[in-house]
């Protein structure tokens, strides 16, 4: 089974390109597999309900975004089902993602976890802040340690903090 | 004068917030969306090679990228020195315009309004009613998830990629449809129409068991502007501009989309970022409008897919005089071009052009490109000059939400006017300023989408400046 990685956001609106970025970092490091499963890598714009058959059959998920409030340089976390009410169709929040795949396949989603990458900057046409590309740098080089794991032993040792890192 | 101010629930700065001012009796005076202009597109653009246009606006919103690749295309076609493209590229572009639209639509009434539905009103009998029908249809969501699917199979096999696409090109497209593509897409065709049908059917439901409150929820009487074809039948690609009056005159019909400053000018407030267009023969006061499906749907004559039609003759049937101003019925208007769009891939696929060889069409070059489309949420302006050098100097976009920022403050005006004046604020209350913001689903600024969120809140504010009462919605 694989693990998809979803990274989302756009490439030319500064910051918002993070989660993009360390995905393309990621499909260059030799070692394409997460938890000793291979790699689907998928980016969009934003999450929305589709996204769901891209998460069907995965042993597990992550999902990289650039945080706008979040913690410095990145936090890691985990992902449960939940409802959220939506202001327009401007994208739908990661919980809310999951809480739609049980609906549609009436089983739980595949174990998912949040990287998000502190931004700053979110202008059209802007290139990434100078922190966000120390930030891209120390997020890569903790899922670059996922990436060379042969089982889920530091995924599943901070998903039990439950804390950003 | 108090004033109420409400921040939806955004992920980024330059989110919609609602002010609701009330004099020192409490009535509403005036109402305010706050949306932060479509910025940056000039900076964003100027200077880059024409050709490379239509692809670049794709990054300027995640939402409805294929329409700003489309509306750029067409804009490009011009400035190419191209006014008919050749029947395969022709047909390919609507092909993908058709799925953009179907998907966009799916998106906003499965997933979006039916939850409005079910939780938008204070009206516990009404309420109930709602949730009685969703509970009859709990496929709802899932239909919901396979009718964007489909949309997006659509673009990807027209655009070329799921997303950043690039099949069209100024003077026509890069690829046309394989056989084993267009297998692939009629497989499910039916399908499709089949749910599509369904979602209208069970909208009318909804909306007729409460008949009379939907009607009146966030009643405007307003004008109405989009495309329409030759013979008046409805357009989402190409036409001419139509404006119909409330009371259902035309102010005017198959005009050029090239020519719209001669129609349309934008108005400045002080107060928003977004300028508010009206038409010139109008004025300011009298020439606001509406554009999106509700526009759409009640400014043509026909619909030229036969289900769809059959729906456009009921749906307009609702209003004594031919013309449908609810608010909430832009949720109707929406899924009856959900099932237009179904039907015209239907057809469409049966067409041999789109497996065609002949995809670009020559011209001689011209100084000045403007492409106008019907997106998803209304009408579309792409406007651009290029220099000698063939990069572009000057831009100039009017997004649906821009068409719309009038409309939208006088729908939440007259909300508050019946909910809110003179009456506690509560979350009930909240949620029928959103449903009215839903209903034209604006574009926040192409917002980006960077993790975190801000609650909704809700600041009363007396006439003194002293904040009286605050609402938080986690």
């Amino acid at each position: 089974m694989t693990v998809l990685v979803f990274a989302y956001g756009n490439l030319s609106r500064g910051d918002d390109a993070l989660g993009p970025m360390l995905l393309q970092r990621m499909q260059q490091h030799p070692k394409q597999q997460l938890g000793g499963h291979p790699i689907k890598y998928l980016t969009d714009y934003q999450v929305q309900i589709e996204h769901v058959m891209d998460m069907q059959g995965c042993q597990r998920v992550l999902l990289i975004d650039a945080s706008l409030q979040g913690t410095e340089p990145f936090s890691f976390s985990p992902i449960l089902p939940r409802q959220d009410t939506h202001y327009t169709t401007h994208g739908m929040t990661p919980a809310t993602l999951l809480n739609t795949y049980t609906t549609m396949f009436d089983t739980l989603p595949p174990q998912t976890a949040m990287l998000a990458i502190r931004g700053y900057a979110f202008e059209l046409g802007e290139q990434l802040s100078e922190q966000a590309v120390m930030n891209l740098k120390a997020s890569f080089l903790w899922v670059k340690l996922l990436m060379e794991d042969e089982d889920f032993f530091r995924w599943d040792q901070i998903e039990k903090i439950e804390r950003p890192i | 004068m108090t004033k109420i101010t409400i921040d939806p629930i955004s992920r980024v700065e330059g989110h919609g917030k609602i002010t609701l001012h009330q004099d020192e009796n409490q009535r509403i005076t005036q109402a305010r969306l706050h949306i932060s202009e479509f910025r940056g597109f000039e900076k964003f653009i100027q200077g880059r090679p024409y050709w490379e246009v239509p692809v670049m606006v794709q990054r300027l919103c995640g939402i409805c990228p294929v329409s700003h690749h489309l509306a750029a295309a067409k804009a490009m076609d011009r400035l190419v020195g191209v006014s008919q493209l050749t029947p395969t590229a022709e047909k390919m572009r609507k092909l993908m315009h058709f799925g953009q639209v179907l998907q966009s639509h799916a998106l906003h009434f499965f997933h979006l309004s039916s939850p409005d539905l079910l939780f938008g009103y204070d009206d516990e009998v009404r309420h109930r009613n709602i949730i009685g029908v969703i509970e009859d249809h709990p496929e709802l969501a899932k239909q919901g998830v396979l009718l964007r699917k489909y949309g997006q199979e659509v673009v990807r096999m027209t655009a070329g990629k799921r997303i950043h696409g690039t099949g069209a090109v100024p003077g026509g497209i890069n690829k046309h449809l394989s056989i084993t593509e267009r297998d692939e897409l009629l497989k499910d065709i039916d399908q499709i129409i089949s749910w599509s049908q369904n979602a209208v059917e069970l909208f009318k439901t909804i909306f007729l068991r409460n008949r009379e409150y939907h009607e009146q929820f966030a009643l405007i009487s307003s004008n109405m502007f989009s495309l329409v074809q030759a013979d008046g039948a409805l357009e989402l690609y190409d036409g001419g501009l139509r404006a119909r009056s409330a009371d259902n005159a035309l102010i005017f019909d198959q005009q050029n989309p090239e020519k719209y400053l001669d129609l349309i000018h934008e108005h400045v407030e002080s107060w928003s970022f977004m300028k508010f267009p009206f038409i010139r023969s109008l004025g300011v006061d009298k020439g606001w409008y509406r554009v999106g499906p509700l526009a759409r749907v009640n400014n043509c004559d026909s619909i030229d897919t036969p289900l769809a039609e059959q729906q456009r003759v009921e749906f307009k049937a609702l209003s004594a005089d031919g013309i449908v101003q609810y608010t909430l019925a832009y949720h109707w208007a929406r899924l009856i071009e959900v099932l237009h769009c179904a039907e015209s891939i239907k057809q469409l696929l049966h067409d041999p052009d789109l497996q065609g060889e002949d995809l670009l069409v020559k011209g001689d070059m011209q100084a000045v490109g403007i492409g106008v489309i019907e997106a998803p949420r209304g009408t579309l302006f792409h406007h651009y000059e290029i220099n000698e050098d063939g990069l572009i100097k000057k831009a100039n976009l009017i997004v649906s939400t821009t068409n719309n920022n009038q409309a939208m403050n006088e729908s939440i005006r007259q909300v508050a006017d019946v909910y809110l004046d003179g009456r506690e604020l509560t979350e009930p209350l909240l949620n029928q300023l959103e449903v009215t913001v839903r209903a034209y689903d604006p574009c926040l600024s192409c917002a980006t989408h960077a993790l975190g969120k801000m609650p909704l809140q809700v600041d009363l504010i007396d006439h003194q400046g002293h904040t009286t009462q605050s609402l938080s919605k986690a």
